[in-house]
């Protein structure tokens, strides 16, 4: 039995018990093959610390202190000090569902996760399903999973084309239009946009790693959940298009690497954010429905409930957005002339004002979403206003 | 929820600048070594405790692990946006006449030239694989990182020799790093 990598890095870095170290030692002594990988592994280790002393800063060069920036933060407050309704990470997740794209969280863990959960399709139409296990909060309360899922996974994603992360606010519609690559539909009459933000498009690639996957069920302490052996190897290229958003009202884009793209809202508020489908590919048929399953357990679901909701859908042109009961109200409301949803998030209004809201829908080959925080009818008169 | 923040009155604006005079050295040390100048390292510092201010973690338990992967976000958005810049000054000619303008110590130039390459390398890497070497070598133990990363900290020394597997054979193999992608 010879030493892993993990844990001949753990000895070089002191990061073992002692008897944990006084074991590998004892093993060291007496297998040659290991000691060569040790020293192989140690000689890297001395190559990265020569590298990252160059990055130190110049020893003759008195770094800045805390005052200067403790002053330029209260200048800042001053200047800010207005009332805000935040949108906050939960909603925005649901957002992130509600248009099956990332805006609001790091890559590559939601880029990967978005493609595992939506299965192979491109969107024709959206539907809703409320499930009882499913909470935004767990995905706050699990992000060490989500972060282990992006951290393995990862490594076997190759991007062909566009950035992760990459978000753009330009300053016409012209701008947009030329860097996401589609026609827009906007909001005519007197709507005009005061932020316009795109997030760049994607195109990649990865393959399945059983071991890998494995390891992302284990960190998730999830019980009972198999990987069907059929996705090892599987080739997966994903194409994610660029995402438009246009604000109208009272709101601020103000980004956050940890959130993505932010905003925060100083009165009525209204954010239309649409794009074409994402698309989805495999080198072999795989059991979409399955993925979608694997997807939902990673983030809390029941087994009882994540099987039954999976089968909701054959996952090609419809998707199917879970709905957590309890934290999200849903109602079909017909929106931009077309069958949409009306989702209500509660509890984020203070008293007297209206709750945040988002409203889904698919036309033509676009999904869309509108988020906002004015009344019903003021969105779907925007809506309406598309052209 | 700790006593110096509230959800209905946000911060004790004194709680807040004690903790940003402590935690400011060491986000100060994470961003000095990814920024090419201290003065683009402050800015990102001061980026970092803006975001703690206006949009504070929902869990104050692991403040620290928040703020070290702000910075290490914006430092390797930073790592990225450096890189472009370089790309296209080096298209339109104008990275020559700058460095033949000023004239440095050898050794100077020779740390310069080298920090550059090892910044060029990861911003190349994957990155998560990036972030990780940045905490790593800005002197974070597994459990901070851990706890910057969200990660198992029993899978950070699996996750660490990867990554230094993956900096050194693009570090060592001799390929001109300096505009490929």
């Amino acid at each position: 039995m010879h030493l892993k990598d993990e844990q001949i890095q753990k000895l070089l870095d002191g990061e073992l018990t002692p008897s944990e170290e006084n074991k590998i030692s004892v093993h060291l002594q007496s297998c040659a093959r290991c000691r060569q990988h040790f020293e192989g592994q140690k000689e890297q280790q001395t190559v990265l610390q020569q590298a990252f002393d160059y990055l130190e800063p110049d020893p003759s060069r008195v770094l800045p202190g805390s005052q200067k920036t403790l002053s330029r933060l209260r200048i800042k407050r001053e200047e800010t000090k207005m009332k805000k309704i935040k949108i906050s990470k939960p909603l925005v997740t649901v957002f992130v569902l509600s248009i099956s794209l990332a805006v609001s969280l790091a890559f590559p863990s939601v880029r990967a996760y978005a493609s595992q959960l939506l299965g192979l399709f491109r969107v024709d139409q959206i539907s809703v399903h409320p499930l009882d296990t499913f909470k935004l909060g767990s995905i706050e309360e699990n992000p060490t999973l989500i972060e282990a899922a992006g951290q393995l996974l990862a490594e076997s994603v190759d991007i062909l084309e566009g950035s992760p992360d990459e978000i753009f606010q330009v300053n016409s519609i012209q701008e947009a239009e030329a860097i996401s690559g589609y026609a827009l539909r906007l909001p005519g009459g007197e709507w005009a946009p005061e932020v316009i933000e795109v997030q760049s498009g994607l195109h990649f690639t990865f393959q399945v790693d059983l071991t890998e996957v494995q390891e992302i069920v284990d960190l998730g302490e999830i019980k009972d959940l198999q990987i069907p052996a059929e996705l090892e190897g599987v080739k997966v290229d994903v194409t994610l298009p660029a995402i438009v958003s246009t604000s109208y009202g009272e709101c601020w884009n103000v980004g956050d690497p940890d959130d993505g793209s932010k905003w925060k809202v100083g009165g009525e508020c209204l954010i239309l954010s649409e794009s074409p489908s994402p698309q989805v590919s495999t080198s072999q048929d795989v059991d979409a429905s399955k993925l979608v399953e694997i997807g939902l357990r990673l983030m809390g679901v029941s087994e009882e409930e994540a099987s039954s909701f999976s089968l909701l859908s054959d996952w090609k042109t419809t998707l199917v957005l879970p709905i957590p009961r309890g934290e999200l109200d849903v109602e079909e409301i017909k929106v931009d002339g077309t069958q949409g949803y009306w989702l209500v998030h509660q509890g984020w209004a203070e008293e007297g004002e209206n709750e945040l809201q988002t409203l889904v829908w698919v036309k033509d080959g676009l999904i869309y979403s509108l988020m906002f925080n004015s009344d019903l009818e003021k969105a779907l008169e925007l809506a309406a206003s598309l052209q | 929820m700790p006593n110096f923040f509230s959800a209905s009155q946000g911060w004790d604006p004194i709680e807040f600048e004690k903790i940003v005079k402590t935690r400011w050295e060491r986000i100060l040390h994470i961003l000095c070594r990814v920024c090419e100048s201290p003065d683009d390292a402050e800015d990102l510092a001061l980026e970092v405790f803006w975001r703690l201010w206006e949009n504070p973690p929902p869990n104050f338990e692991n403040l620290d692990g928040w703020l070290y992967r702000v910075a290490t976000n914006l430092a390797y958005n930073q790592l990225r946006s450096q890189a472009r810049r370089r790309r296209y000054e080096q298209q339109a000619g104008k990275i020559n006449l700058v460095e033949s303008a000023v004239v440095l110590p050898e050794k100077e130039s020779e740390r310069l030239q080298e920090a550059r390459k090892v910044r060029q390398v990861l911003e190349k890497m994957k990155p998560a694989q990036a972030r990780l070497l940045i905490l790593r070598y800005s002197g974070l133990s597994y459990r901070e990182i851990s706890m910057a990363l969200n990660l198992n900290p029993n899978s950070i020394g699996k996750l660490l020799a990867r990554a230094q597997k993956s900096f050194c054979k693009k570090y060592l193999d001799g390929e001109d790093h300096a505009f490929e992608r």
